[in-house]
């Protein structure tokens, strides 16, 4: 009786998450170097993708812009990319796991590329989207609960 | 692998039976994050047992509660002034007083046995999984970040436009 009282109290939050119909998005664009320069401070947050491959290569990350928005749930959203092309992200539906873990389902639509994903809470999709005045073009999507 | 809070806590009481319990010690071998949640219960346990046994020793003995008794039967009945003030001080300096500290740590373990949970889902949540990709015209790559603590990991998508991908 006791440990179900403390394992209800400790869950509640997991179960209060699976209500909300609506997640902010992030979408930054990455410039990849592989000429010195280190990683961009705005770009701190990424640094555990940044730092590993494939981007082991890359010595320079410099964000380029940043776009944010509310995405409602089933309702595509646009964002227009420095290259010019059109990232679309579709909040699908918020769901908990077997873990009992807070999961998104994104879908993510670019030229060429149709891609959906499960994702924690305040994860970052990455999506290299070729090349890009010398370097790559990284798309760093991340979106979170509200 | 993350064990589930109750049985963690049945394993810990001892409710399990053997089979569930070799179960779960293959869980905690494997997680150093459950390893410490199952020491947070044990420190919890202990902490508190240590506040009750020293409650228990500092209450006055049935002799002295007798000997005071006996000298306040023979003194005049204090007013409702004194009797106020002694039962507040009473509050403050008698076994109740120890049940603060011990409800206190109590909260805190509470707490840390919350944040001790809550820290590798936070390294979790970094999570990316791809369900489904199709292309048209560009070559997909996935490369996949492993997690290092016990998670899923990050997928990385890399496209490149076919006649590109052709050339290498």
């Amino acid at each position: 009786m006791r440990a179900a009282a403390l394992v209800a109290l400790l869950t509640l939050p997991a179960a209060a998450l699976a209500e909300g119909a609506r997640v902010h998005c992030t979408v930054r664009s990455v410039h990849a170097l592989k000429t010195e320069g280190g990683v961009d401070p705005k770009l701190e947050s990424l640094r555990h993708i940044l730092e590993k491959e494939p981007f082991t290569a890359y010595k320079t990350f410099r964000m380029l812009a940043e776009q944010a928005r509310d995405l409602q749930q089933k309702v595509a959203s646009e964002f227009r990319i420095v290259n010019g092309k059109t990232l679309t992200l579709t909040f699908l539906e918020r769901l908990i796991d077997e873990k009992e873990r807070t999961r998104l389902r994104i879908l993510v639509v670019y030229p060429g590329l149709n891609t959906q994903q499960k994702i924690g809470d305040g994860a970052t999709i990455p999506l290299v989207v070729g090349e890009h005045k010398g370097g790559s073009l990284l798309l760093a999507t991340t979106c979170k609960t509200q | 692998m993350t064990l589930r809070d109750h049985e963690l806590m049945r394993y810990f009481d001892g409710d399990l039976d053997a089979s569930d319990a070799q179960r779960i010690e293959r869980g905690l071998a494997e997680s150093e994050p459950d390893r410490k949640r199952l020491a947070a219960l044990g420190e919890m346990r202990s902490l508190l047992r240590g506040t009750a046994q020293q409650a228990s020793t500092t209450a006055p003995s049935e002799a002295m509660w007798t000997t005071i008794r006996g000298e306040l039967a023979k003194g005049r009945r204090p007013s409702l002034g004194e009797r106020l003030s002694v039962a507040w001080s009473d509050l403050w300096a008698g076994p109740a007083r120890l049940w603060i500290p011990a409800t206190a740590t109590a909260a805190a373990l509470i707490l840390a046995f919350a944040l001790a949970r809550s820290g590798p889902r936070a390294a979790i949540a970094r999570d990316v999984v791809i369900e489904s990709v199709e292309t048209a015209g560009v070559t997909a790559t996935v490369f996949q970040i492993p997690d290092e603590a016990g998670g899923d990991g990050i997928a990385v998508l890399w496209i490149t436009p076919e006649s590109e991908g052709d050339e290498k």
